[in-house]
């Protein structure tokens, strides 16, 4: 049988040509960049929090439901953004089904107390996301797109020297930013690359110089040359995954050579596609606070086709999902996509 | 103080040399200033403009962080002279993250410009359970309480505080609420008195809620 308007239209395919910036096919791809594990989907599959976060089988398990249950066209099985933490010596507290994980010790408060293990990737906080992994590309790795996550070198700074003190060094220790961001760095880059190889064909690099915390300024001086060595090293696809109000420095993330930028609704997506002019792709945007997690799916429908028609390239939720997120305003992000790129309108009996 | 002396504090505050708020303090209580004007006129005056710099995005977190380590130097030096001259406080503020919440940093810059802007800050840290919230309020008789959540999750905490809080008291302090999920609806559902965005609409708030008379 010869089908009309042939499209490449399977998960893995779409996915692909959204993160390349390629055909566009019969509609937008949906993806989650970062965790989309809702107490409901921990409740229909069986497996929850915490124990998702340190058996590679439960992780694998619970991060499909995104495929399986809500549709999504990728699998994404990091949930927390303490993996690297535990591994360099923060003590972790691995949280609950309405909670995530968290560092409670910030055990570096010198450059010579960074102590970066020999054996980094065998850590079982690493290795379960490698594991989990390899057990997704066997099962989905054919037609599902399958993204790992790595925490950047200022994200994991957070984290081993607490965060007020970090950026307080921006100012007044620029040379001791500079030192942990060239040490940890090395973490990163390492740990990216084991994820590509166990079977990601993208990995996401989450690090937080936020839009609320710091300058486009701080960004530049500090992380620009260090985020265009990481992609240089990594070698395999990335996205940046940088929060809050980044309207300023758009620029900068496509200097640094991401193949994509994964965004807030804060950042209006029609004004950052004009000045990202696909040069690198954009991720976004569903706002995560007032829509997927107060407001209704008509809510959630609407800023999806406000997305999808600004011209992004894959549709996301904004940022890792509330845990108390309805399972319906998750499925309306892909209910919304199905539509292709002209609104039908919403419908409120939609199966979803 | 005139504007340009402000402009010295302003300066101070922003350096990132400890020394220099240390010695222009230390210079104007040579000068017999009183030093409720220093902490007023001068801290105070200049930690204002930087909430308004910071509000506006002309600075970011790191430029409020060292500000808030050079105030602290400032009122630490300014403290004994205080205490002799019996500066009038603007109110008394207690403020912490609710049960199972273990974030600070959006409770910690409030703490730093309420105290910046003249308050009294009782800064009960963090995974404050109701029993602490009701002590402390019970012993030190705020003026205001302030509660913050970083998550969905903790953020119901905050609901049945505001409710044990006005039954445990007759004349209870106003409840005010923040933190990355909390919204103005969510605030007014739970009925807190009043819920800012950010560290500078806190302290602007408290003001609103303290002028109108309580």
């Amino acid at each position: 049988m010869i089908m009309e308007n042939c499209q490449p239209s399977t998960p893995k395919r779409r996915f692909l040509s959204g993160l390349f910036g390629g055909r566009k096919g019969d509609r937008i791809s949906v993806a989650n960049p970062t965790s989309i594990v809702s107490v409901e989907l921990m409740e229909k599959t069986g497996i929850y929090f915490p124990e998702a976060h340190l058996d590679p089988t439960k992780m694998a398990e619970l991060a499909a439901a995104g495929y399986e249950i809500l549709g999504f066209d990728s699998i994404m099985p990091e949930f927390s953004v303490q993996q690297e933490a535990e591994a360099l010596g923060c003590v972790v507290d691995w949280g609950s089904p309405t909670m995530m994980p968290d560092a409670k010790t910030h055990p570096a408060k010198g450059i010579n107390q960074l102590k970066i293990p020999e054996n980094l990737l065998e850590k079982p906080s690493i290795q379960v996301v490698l594991r989990a992994l390899e057990l997704l590309r066997r099962n989905y790795g054919d037609h599902v797109a399958l993204i790992g996550k790595v925490m950047g070198p200022w994200t994991i700074s957070y984290h081993l020297a607490g965060v007020q003190e970090f950026l307080l060094w921006t100012l007044i220790n620029p040379d001791k930013v500079r030192g942990f961001l060239n040490r940890l760095k090395e973490v990163t880059i390492a740990f990216a690359k084991a994820q590509l190889q166990a079977g990601a064909d993208v990995v996401v690099i989450a690090d937080h110089a936020t839009g609320d915390l710091v300058s486009p300024k701080t960004y530049q001086d500090f992380l620009l040359p260090v985020h265009q060595e990481l992609n240089q090293r990594i070698g395999g696809p990335t996205i940046l995954h940088l929060c809050g109000n980044c309207s300023d420095r758009l620029r900068l993330f496509v200097e640094a050579h991401f193949d994509a930028y994964h965004f807030e609704w804060q950042v209006d997506a029609k004004m950052a596609v004009q000045v990202v002019n696909h040069e690198m792709s954009l991720v976004g945007n569903i706002a995560n606070k007032n829509v997927l997690f107060g407001g209704t799916p008509e809510d959630v429908y609407k800023q999806a086709r406000y997305s999808i028609e600004a011209g992004v390239d894959i549709l996301a939720p904004e940022c890792a999902v509330p845990l108390q997120a309805p399972i319906e305003n998750l499925k309306a992000i892909v209910e919304a996509a199905k539509e292709g790129y002209v609104a039908q309108g919403f419908s409120p009996d939609y199966q979803g | 103080m005139t504007s340009e002396e402000i402009e010295l504090f302003y300066k101070a505050l922003r350096d990132i040399n400890l020394a220099t708020t240390d010695t222009l303090i230390k210079e104007y209580i040579e000068k017999q200033v009183s030093p409720i004007v220093i902490l007023n006129e001068g801290m105070i005056g200049a930690m204002g403009i930087i909430g308004q710099e910071f509000k506006a995005s002309k600075i970011w977190v790191p430029e409020v962080l060292l500000a808030a380590r050079n105030m602290n130097k400032g009122i630490e030096i300014l403290k004994p002279e205080l205490l002799r001259e019996k500066a009038p406080s603007k109110g008394k503020f207690v403020i912490g993250t609710v049960k199972g919440d273990i974030h600070d940093i959006g409770k910690n810059l409030v703490t730093m410009m309420m105290t910046g802007a003249g308050y009294e800050v009782i800064d009960l840290g963090i995974d404050v359970p109701k029993d602490r919230f009701l002590e402390v309020i019970s012993k030190g008789h705020p003026d205001i309480v302030g509660l913050s959540a970083l998550l969905t999750t903790t953020m119901l905490e905050m609901k049945g505080l505001v409710k044990a809080i006005r039954q445990a008291f007759s004349n209870p302090p106003k409840v005010i609420v923040g933190g990355a999920p909390v919204t103005q609806t969510f605030a007014d559902e739970i009925q807190a008195d009043g819920y800012a965005e950010d560290a500078v609409r806190a302290v602007e708030l408290a003001n609103r809620l303290l002028s109108k008379g309580g």
